[in-house]
């Protein structure tokens, strides 16, 4: 298990490589200084030419990208530009744990409400249940995530006055209602959904139709047999929304007024501040292979035919 | 298995959340001083000396400057016991009232602001508010770096209370540029400690009402009543702001229609009729001209915008009244000349005024009856402020009126703003753009604007060159104006610019608080000298 | 069931299948018929009474009325007939998009699984890396890029490419953008089923029998891929829908006055409190029609191999 990990973090370098190249490329070649971005009139020539100094930006591409690749391995994500008197590091520690929080959240929701749900259109008999169910699930993946931000702040907020219009007090109290459900729609949906149809699929193998005919209570056959099989691919989708939600939607924290990393990755986008953008990037990327990682784990440790192949 | 999972996720997810949920605001602190609530943008830059942009309506309440310039062109003293031009028309004596202190009570002294003025020419800082000094003596040089030494600069210590600015020739101008909210100080002895981190809550003083308590990066900034400050002290003991990014307006708006937020600053375009409308929200409106125009300009470096007939034919077939209708619901003033009024030398009979089939026959003599031959143009507008609604309507107005189909191009703010400040080099076709005062006074909108073309216009025009410059240096208040009445008729006869229409700020202030107005030409607020009803 | 005799005519059957369908899936049919329903709007575009364009600033933002159905919008013009429009627009941006997510997806799918060995490693770990990246970020970034060379002046290289984004309305610039960020999902889906199929023995026997790598992707495994790509567009074409849409709200959307359901529901959330009429018709577009696509994609998965859920 040990020797998997290891050889999965060092295949994960290249991986990153790559996307520190990709991102780098990217946010140079579009158009725009990060010097006048924001201001009224237009920058003078010394002034752009001394703050392009000091910051390496006059050095051929090649040298900046080795230049910020070193001091990154020796963990100097450099200065934001948008704000000089912060790291890139001060700023990933004060708006990722938000976003963490928030995600996570989502995610208990998803999974919390997602599998009974899945489960309940998987096993009951009544067919308007279940399409009930499936139906209600795709709606939330049918409407852009930032109209439903919206209606539910308008509703909720301003006409009823239920929850706080703008604002993060914490992930305990009503300001947390709409950005949590908004974030949570997608992956409930895709919860519900491959949940119920790997239980549908294993609940007519062999091993369970005889625990049934054995007169094992339906419940213990849930949570013994399908529970655990089921799961397999329930983990992969979480995998795949996990990487998203814990890092935060930009539609969601912008519109909600939550001081999270997904509405600064765009606002550092919108600037041109390249230290941000890259280091937001690699730490997305980061998340998005310890997830899979975490993911293929689990399946080691649910599926124990996996387990005797990988060993 | 389920179960364990379930436990893992709600763990952790409590423990981060215990690890990261402190609330936006001290609740012990916010017990003691009823709050004044706001929604704002993340300032570009806290220290007074960086920023020349909306930065400022957040510092206002930090920082005050010597003089405030009130509506009759006079200064109405602040932080100065007096302000005195010598008799050379050049010299500027400005005694400080000992009254003021920083927020840690210590005394603001000259050095303070002769340190401050000089900072911000400091080539290495880069700052915004340089350019607005370079009427004194060797600003611009030593910002430009071409002279090392500060000490050449017309900015010197007399006493402790007295500092004297010399400028390099007569500037009428710079009246309104001493009572600009840019030029304020900062604590020489913390700056030159701790160098760019003095803006920290635990080391910035500010000289003004109110001093920072807690700042969040892009999050929240909390002001508390500076106990020295040296005028007269605050009724509102806090203030609470919260930062938005992205659409401003309408997250204002829906704060303060729950009754989250005290204040807002503006209204989005698509809900001022029903603000308006409204029985109680339209009597918390308060709008106000804002001394600034939109306009849509062309690119006169290159055919067919070089040709006057062709700008001439655009600008007599704009219907304003539709443009003011659909983007601000008629509170904004449709115009047709480029200086607002308020600013001396604007003069709206200048407007050139024409039909459409003028417009049609002015086409057709520049070559293009009836639009045929008209090249493929693009009008490029922003993103944000209504300039898609803007840019269609021209679009559809000089399609049916003129018969040539413009292009449409919306780019994204900060993009747009890029795009705009390299046009320098490049070309473009039309652009529509905006100008806000900086001060009041022609200076800005003749100089800055057109002579200085910020806006990459690329209209150059002999006379109208020397008009600007003679205003510039003439001492004299009512020859002044002379002259820029003349320099405007030079450019609304040209038209380079089509002027559109001068926006109108609108605030909506709840009922509870009182005597907070709007101040000057950048529409300032004060919230230092309002109160809790 | 009633004795429904299949007679022996091809019409008799295909009215056979359907109502079976109807009756056993309603969902199912009723979302092929909401599709349908989509398509001819848009092909019926020009056709409504009121152009999209036309503009009446007078009779500006109106409710649902006798003469405009749908209401107007903030310039005056008929939601109506701009939704219709907007319902080509999506339809384009659809099927473009999918095409171009399609061909660098497969291209990339074959070869990877095709050639195997070290080339598949190192395209994989291509792949995994624009996986790492944040979909919404890329878009973003490529949009601007797009955007910022070939709007206004364009390097002389990329002229007719620009001349293309001018006469699309910006179209093109969101088409590149949602091909290049959705090919991910098809590459993946292809590379696998050609390591399926690649040790088949009909395979093996064609290279035994000397055919060159080239016809057997065209012969073989390109048809065989067919299932597995149609699986692939039923998650690009809805991911292309909704990305449109989130770019519209930030302003890199399609360029005004072409309306898009993505740029209508972006500025009917502007006007969500003052007029909801703007939000309600394209968001119930987008809605019903994004519903569809998923019950259908969801059959046409179940359909070709539900183990390609995973």
């Amino acid at each position: 298990m040990l020797g998997y990990v290891v050889k999965r973090t060092l295949a994960s370098l290249p991986t990153l490589f790559f996307v520190y190249t990709l991102v780098f490329l990217i946010a140079h070649v579009t158009p725009g200084s990060p010097w006048d971005i924001g201001s009224n009139r237009p920058i003078e020539p010394t002034v752009k030419a001394s703050l392009d100094a000091r910051y390496h930006l006059n050095d051929p591409l090649t040298t900046q990208y080795v230049e910020y690749l070193a001091s990154a391995l020796q963990g100097d994500l450099g200065p934001s530009y948008r704000d000089r008197t912060q790291t890139v590091d001060q700023i990933i520690w004060r708006f990722l744990p938000v976003s963490l929080e928030l995600g996570a959240a989502a995610m208990v929701v998803a999974i919390g409400f997602g599998l009974p749900l899945g489960a309940l259109a998987a096993l009951t008999r009544h067919r308007g249940v279940d399409s009930a169910i499936r139906m209600l699930s795709t709606l939330g993946i049918s409407m852009p995530t930032y109209v439903v931000t919206s209606i539910l702040i308008v509703t909720l907020g301003v006409s009823l006055g239920l929850v706080p219009t703008f604002g993060w007090r914490g992930l305990f109290s009503t300001s947390a209602i709409v950005p949590v459900f908004s974030l949570a729609l997608a992956p409930l949906a895709a919860m519900i959904r491959y949940f119920r149809s790997s239980m549908l699929e294993v609940m007519h193998l062999d091993y369970v139709r005889t625990a049934r005919a054995k007169g094992v209570r339906p419940i213990n056959i849930i949570i013994r047999h399908l529970g655990r099989n089921a799961l397999i691919p329930v983990m992969t989708v979480a995998g795949v929304y996990a990487a998203n939600v814990l890092t935060g939607s930009f539609f969601v924290e912008s519109i909600a007024g939550v001081p999270g990393f997904g509405r600064y990755f765009v606002l550092a986008v919108a600037a041109r501040d390249y230290p941000v953008v890259i280091g937001t990037t690699l730490v997305y990327a980061l998340f998005v292979i310890t997830i899979n990682l975490l993911v293929d784990l689990s399946y080691v440790v649910l599926d124990p035919r996996i387990r005797t192949s990988t060993a | 298995m389920t179960a364990r999972k379930f436990l893992v996720f709600i763990l952790s997810a409590s423990l981060v959340s215990l690890a990261s949920a402190t609330p936006s605001f001290d609740a012990s602190a916010a017990e003691s001083a009823r709050a004044f609530r706001m929604i704002a943008g993340e300032p570009r830059f806290m220290d007074p000396n960086l920023a020349t942009d909306y930065s400022i309506y957040v510092n206002t309440q930090l920082f005050e400057p010597l003089a405030r310039l009130n509506n009759e062109g006079k200064l109405s003293l602040l932080q100065a016991k007096s302000i005195d031009l010598g008799a050379d028309g050049r010299t500027w004596t400005i005694t400080l009232n000992p009254d003021y202190k920083w927020s840690n009570g210590k005394q603001i002294t000259a050095d303070d602001w002769v340190y401050s003025w000089r900072r911000i020419l400091e080539p290495k800082l880069s700052s915004e508010v340089a350019a607005m000094m370079y009427d004194i003596e060797n600003a611009e040089d030593y910002n430009k770096g071409k002279i090392a030494d500060v000490n050449a600069v017309g900015i010197k210590k007399v006493d402790d209370f007295t500092f004297q600015v010399v400028t390099a020739k007569v500037s009428p101008q710079f009246r309104a540029i001493i009572a600009l909210p840019y030029l304020t100080p900062v604590p020489k002895e913390v700056v030159e400690k701790v160098g760019e981190k003095w803006i920290a809550p635990e080391n910035i003083l500010s000289n003004g009402p109110y001093k920072l308590v807690s700042r969040k990066n892009d999050q929240s900034i909390v002001m508390e009543a500076n106990p020295y400050y040296g005028g007269t002290k605050p009724a509102i003991g806090r203030i609470e702001i919260s930062i938005a990014s992205g659409d401003l307006c309408t997250a204002q708006l829906r704060a303060y229609e729950a009754g989250e937020v005290d204040f807002a600053t503006c209204v989005p375009s698509q809900d001022i009729p029903r603000v308006r409308k409204d029985p109680t929200l339209s009597k918390e409106l308060s709008p106000y001209p804002a001394a600034a125009t939109v306009w849509v300009q062309s690119d006169l470096s290159h055919a067919p915008w070089n040709d006057k007939r062709v700008r001439l034919a655009l600008a007599y077939t704009v219907d304003r009244a539709a443009i003011v209708a659909a983007v601000s619901d008629n509170t904004a003033h449709a115009t047709a000349v480029v200086v607002p009024d308020i600013i001396p030398g604007s003069n709206s009979a200048d407007a050139v005024k024409g039909t459409d089939a003028d417009a049609q026959k002015l086409l057709a003599e520049a070559g293009f009856p009836g639009g045929k031959g008209f090249p493929q143009f693009t009008l490029t507008a922003s993103a944000n402020r209504g300039q898609p609604l803007i840019a269609q309507l021209l679009q559809q107005m000089w399609a049916e009126k003129l018969g040539i189909q413009a292009t449409i191009n919306v780019l994204e703010e900060n993009s747009y703003r890029s795009w705009v400040k390299a046009r320098k080099t490049e070309h473009y076709d039309l652009m529509i753009n905006q100008w806000y005062s900086d001060y009041a006074d022609p200076a800005n909108w003749y100089g800055d604007l057109v002579l200085q073309d910020f806006r990459n216009n690329h209209f150059s025009n002999e006379a109208f060159n020397d008009l600007v410059k003679k205003g510039n240096s003439e001492p004299d208040v009512t020859k002044r104006r002379q002259i820029f009445l003349e320099a405007n008729k030079i450019l609304e006869d040209e038209q380079p610019m089509t002027a559109l229409y001068n926006p109108t700020d609108l605030w909506l202030i709840k009922p509870h608080v009182q005597k907070l107005t709007h101040e000057g030409v950048l529409d300032t607020f004060h919230i230092g000298e309002a109160s809790f009803q | 069931m009633s004795a429904i005799e299949a007679s022996p005519s091809v019409r008799s059957t295909i009215i056979w299948r359907a109502t079976s369908l109807i009756r056993q899936r309603p969902a199912l049919a009723l979302s092929i018929l909401c599709l349908a329903l989509v398509a001819l709007v848009a092909l019926g575009a020009p056709l409504l009474p009121y152009g999209p364009f036309k503009q009446d600033i007078l009779h500006r933002n109106g409710v649902p009325s006798a003469f405009h159905w749908l209401g107007t919008d903030e310039l005056g013009r008929d939601v109506g007939a701009r939704l219709a429009m907007g319902a080509r627009v999506s339809l384009i941006v659809a099927i473009s998009s999918s095409l171009i997510a399609v061909a660098i997806g497969v291209m990339i799918g074959m070869l990877s699984g095709y050639l195997g060995g070290f080339a598949d490693t190192l395209i994989m770990r291509f792949v995994d890396s624009m996986y790492a990246f944040p979909e919404t970020l890329f878009a973003i970034l490529i949009a601007s890029l797009v955007k910022g060379q070939l709007s206004g002046q364009a390097p002389a290289l990329l002229e007719p490419l620009a001349e293309a984004y001018r006469w699309s309305g910006g179209l093109l610039g969101v088409l590149l953008t949602l091909g290049f960020t959705c090919w991910l999902t098809t590459a993946r889906l292809v590379r696998s089923q050609v390591l399926a199929l690649k040790n088949s023995e009909y395979i093996l026997a064609s290279q035994l029998a000397g055919a060159s790598g080239w016809f057997i992707v065209k012969k073989h495994l390109l048809p065989n891929a067919q299932p597995v790509i149609l699986v692939a567009i039923t998650f690009v074409v809805p991911n292309a829908i909704l990305l449109e849409a989130g770019l519209s709200f930030i302003g890199i959307g399609v360029d005004p006055p072409t309306p898009s359901w993505g740029t209508m529901i972006a500025a009917g959330v502007q006007s969500l409190q003052s007029y909801p009429h703007l939000l309600i018709a394209p968001a119930l577009a987008i809605g019903a029609t994004l519903l569809a696509l998923n019950v259908v994609g969801d059959a046409l998965r179940d359909l070709y191999d539900p183990a390609l859920r995973r």
